[in-house]
């Protein structure tokens, strides 16, 4: 052979070797044809069987003749903006994330899997299908909608990363994307974190550190509490459902203290800040049948947070204990419960994981007759959860929508059983209303697991809510995810700090004038940290115990004339930085070492609040607290000194991240400093991490409804469009991080 | 063949075989190299048969233009790296292509001369 021929062999071999050699995902994201470039190509919305509007920041404006055609178009445009969203949301609801994602999804799915959302959600759109025909044409017309998107193959970029296409859409993924959410606000581990608590430093803690009580935060029905220990009275037997801790504000300010003598409402729930942001704008109309508008979830047709024509409604977490968790006594597969050994039942799940190719991992569920079992810190626990049975919360958002009054609205609110939100509710007829919403089983504790063997912790019926937390025609209410109500039954043992809720009521009232949208809308963007009235002069009374130290002076006296001056958390202020990072020293050198002993991460496990007190009562010599702190005054002036005062917002930043953000940082929206606090109303709560403190949670909408006019107020952290090559993909950030507002109605 | 149509021609297949999913990027050029390196050619135009993955390339990238220059701007600056990569995925394809091609020519043409 010759030499030319030698040459051309080894060329093609080489050739060969090298296109083998390229790994399919670089193959994939530089094709320019298949590839993620495609997505440039993006056809326009089509002709749909509905009036479509949409406004210079993508909101759109859906005008139909019935029901069907809005719910259809709004599935579309849903899956048009926001498609891998929602995909992404059902898959983790359902536990089938690793078909999209591969491996890295495994742990997530297996988690849910067990846990059983995709169940209870085909059993809620049974129970649906069943006694709700209405609304299962709704939720139907809208899969339609979606599914209609996805078979017109439209280039995604993300799936053109993945190599992935979309799977068509059911009923039950819209249901299960609100199990997923309901199931983020009930609390989840939280119970197993304070037993671990209590484990390594005594039970006696519970009581020391009054976890139970905080004396110290304000319930939001500041009625006296002897009517409502009257609520085991309105206990409702008969109701069967047959059918970190996340924050937020809200408020209603009635007709009597507002301007336009009508009621003025306002919510910002304190989500996950990502990109796209969680909430999706939306106006829907039926003339004569439908006008509501407002916040609503990509993958479910309802308006979550908003107004109709008559009645406007915001939520705020209440964290009212519908989470219970069970041990048992084992042997090998059995479980003892009330004296009898008994087998639980086994459910298979099988999950696909793909990349390339697809492999299916089995995984086996036992079931007690408390409910799946998980592991935890190699501990076997039944977690039993108000939210896993067939619950209709999108019965309670589909006439929630349609609601004209109190009386409809709250009729509604009898299908939405978790997670139990503190409901602000306003009408054009000026009336106002505060109520807890949800179910609460009745049992005796809840905060720590049973003893399921022992048959402790079984539920005793349903206390429907509002039956006994209910508000009608207050002059203002205002929750902040603080304490619902002071009862001797328990309710709950994790509320917020009540820094937040002080600074609305203080608004509310010291405002010297009629109150107006613009105040209303000054209140969601304040950034007064009213923890520092308490935090600082306890600061300053250590530093005056101390002697005075001289290296500590400067930071003292700023200090002291940064609280007279209203401890305003603006970015630039070197200040705020140094008192919130005294702040997390105080509370790192108390609970850091304790968490870790406990084995619990999230270094916000105790609110400050329980730091607060323990620090005041340790200051006047209370010896249990000084057990706890040690030297209270050597504690709060090293917490000072080990203090920085760099700008607050060099230190503290928003970050919002695409669920593909890890691997594709550009698909993030630009990370920016974040003013405000854990504590201000306006929140930025930093997560600690070794490059600073980074606000993964914050305003995840703002929303302002002005009962006195058709007006919704309404403020987005980012965009409408989820296609990052969209010019509304992040088009409503900077109005929203500037505090200002699109009119929507 | 001229060369300029034969340049044409390589163009259109690397273009018609960057349809195929997948491996398109990689048998597009190395097809499109081939056809153009098989022929006796001058050191010009050996050098011109580098363009033709980029000029492809460069065709797809107009096409795009034209649907949205906006949305091709956006995403030229959000995945600068994926345009890097393809192209490179491209030309070190068309030149493997155009190395094949030449060579294959040499090799038939020798035993063609052989026979004679």
């Amino acid at each position: 052979m010759r030499l030319e021929t030698y040459r051309l062999a080894i060329l093609i071999a080489l050739t060969l070797t090298a296109a083998l050699l390229l790994p399919k995902t670089f193959l994939r994201v530089a094709d320019p044809i298949n590839g993620p470039m495609k997505a440039v190509h993006r056809p326009p919305l089509p002709e749909l069987p509905a009036q479509v509007r949409l406004d210079g920041h993508g909101v759109p404006h859906i005008t139909a003749d019935n029901e069907a055609d809005l719910a259809y178009a709004l599935g579309y445009i849903h899956a048009y903006m926001r498609m891998f969203q929602m995909d992404v949301m059902r898959r983790m609801a359902t536990g089938t994330l690793s078909e999209l994602v591969g491996r890295a999804g495994l742990d997530t799915d297996e988690f849910f899997r067990r846990l059983g959302l995709h169940l209870a959600a085909e059993e809620a759109w049974r129970a649906i299908k069943e006694g709700y025909p209405e609304v299962a044409a709704y939720l139907e017309a809208y899969a339609r909608g979606v599914n209609d998107y996805i078979s017109s193959g439209p280039p995604i970029l993300e799936y053109l990363v993945l190599g992935k296409r979309p799977e068509p859409w059911r009923p039950q993924d819209s249901i299960a994307i609100g199990k997923l959410l309901a199931w983020g606000l009930s609390g989840g581990f939280t119970d197993l974190r304070l037993a671990r608590f209590l484990a390594v430093h005594g039970s006696g803690a519970l009581r020391e550190l009054e976890l139970l009580e905080r004396p110290l935060n304000p319930p939001i029905l500041r009625v006296p509490s002897a009517p409502l220990m009257s609520w085991l009275d309105s206990v409702d037997r008969s109701v069967r459902l047959t059918v970190g801790l996340p924050m937020s504000n809200n408020w209603v300010v009635g007709g009597n203290l507002t301007a336009t003598g009508k009621p003025i409402l306002a919510n910002d729930p304190h989500l996950t800040l990502s990109a796209p942001p969680i909430w999706f704008l939306a106006r829907l109309t039926v003339p004569g049948r439908l006008d509501v508008y407002g916040a609503t979830l990509p993958g479910v047709p309802l308006v979550i947070i908003g107004r109709n024509a008559h009645v406007a409604w915001g939520f705020t977490n209440t964290g009212i204990d519908v989470v219970d968790f069970y041990y048992y006594k084992w042997d090998g597969d059995r479980y003892l419960y009330r004296g009898k050994w008994l087998e639980p039942s086994v459910r298979v799940e099988t999950i696909r994981v793909c990349s390339d190719t697809c492999e299916e991992v089995p995984v086996k569920v036992l079931e007690t007759v408390h409910g799946p079992i998980i592991e935890r810190s190699g501990d076997r626990y039944a977690v039993r959860w108000l939210g896993m049975g067939p619950t209709l919360e999108a019965v309670a958002f589909y006439y929630m929508n349609r609601a004209r009054s109190l009386d409809e609205f709250l009729e509604a609110m009898r299908h939405f059983v978790v997670p139990s939100q503190n409901v602000v509710y306003a009408d054009v007829e000026g009336r106002t209303a505060y109520f807890a919403s949800g179910y609460f089983p009745l049992r005796d504790g809840g905060y720590l697991p049973f003893n399921g063997s022992a048959g402790e912790g079984e539920w005793d019926g349903l206390v429907w809510l509002p039956n006994v937390t209910r508000l009608v025609d207050p002059p203002y209410v205002a929750t902040a995810n603080n304490k619902v109500a002071e009862l001797e039954k328990y309710l709950q043992w994790r509320w917020a700090d009540r820094y937040r809720y002080l600074r609305i009521v203080e608004m509310i009232e010291g405002a010297a004038h009629p109150i107006t949208v613009r105040d209303v809308m000054a209140m969601q963007n304040d950034l007064v940290d009213v923890s520092c009235r308490y935090f600082v002069p306890m600061f300053l009374e250590a530093y005056s115990r101390a002697g005075r130290p001289a290296d500590v002076e400067d930071r003292m006296d700023s200090l002291g004339r940064w609280m007279e001056g209203g401890c305003r958390f603006n970015a630039t202020s070197r200040v705020a930085a140094l008192y919130a990072t005294a702040l997390l020293n105080v509370h790192l050198s108390l609970w850091g070492k304790r968490f870790r002993e406990a084995n619990i991460t999230d270094w916000a496990f105790l609110p400050l609040e329980v730091t607060e007190r323990l620090l005041s009562r340790a200051l006047e010599g209370d010896p249990i607290a000084v057990k706890w702190t040690g030297d209270p005054v050597r504690l709060l002036v090293d917490a000072v000194r080990n203090a920085t005062d760099v700008r607050w917002g060099t230190l503290n930043k928003y970050l919002f991240q695409h669920p593909l953000g890890s691997v594709l940082p550009q698909l993030n929206y630009p990370t920016m400093p974040a003013p405000g606090d854990w504590f201000t109303v306006n929140v930025a709560p930093g997560q600690l991490t070794r490059a600073g403190l980074y606000a993964t949670v914050g305003p995840s909408v703002r929303i302002i409804a002005d009962m006195s006019s058709g007006a919704l107020y309404v403020s987005l952290p980012g965009g409408q469009d989820g296609d990052p090559l969209s010019d509304s993909y992040a088009s409503m950030l900077g109005q929203w991080a500037s505090g200002g507002y699109e009119v929507l109605g | 063949m001229r060369s300029w149509a034969r340049y044409l021609l390589a163009v259109a297949i690397t273009l018609a075989l960057l349809q195929v999913p997948m491996y398109g990027i990689v048998v597009g050029p190395l097809a499109g190299g081939l056809i153009y390196g098989f022929a006796p050619m001058s050191r010009t135009e050996r050098n011109l048969g580098l363009t033709v993955p980029m000029a492809a390339y460069s065709l797809v990238l107009a096409y795009y233009a034209l649907v949205s220059a906006e949305r091709l701007a956006r995403y030229l600056s959000l995945f600068p790296i994926f345009v890097a990569l393809g192209l490179a995925v491209m030309l070190v394809m068309g030149l493997f292509g155009l190395f094949i091609g030449a060579n294959a020519y040499r090799v038939l043409k020798t035993r063609v001369d052989d026979k004679r």
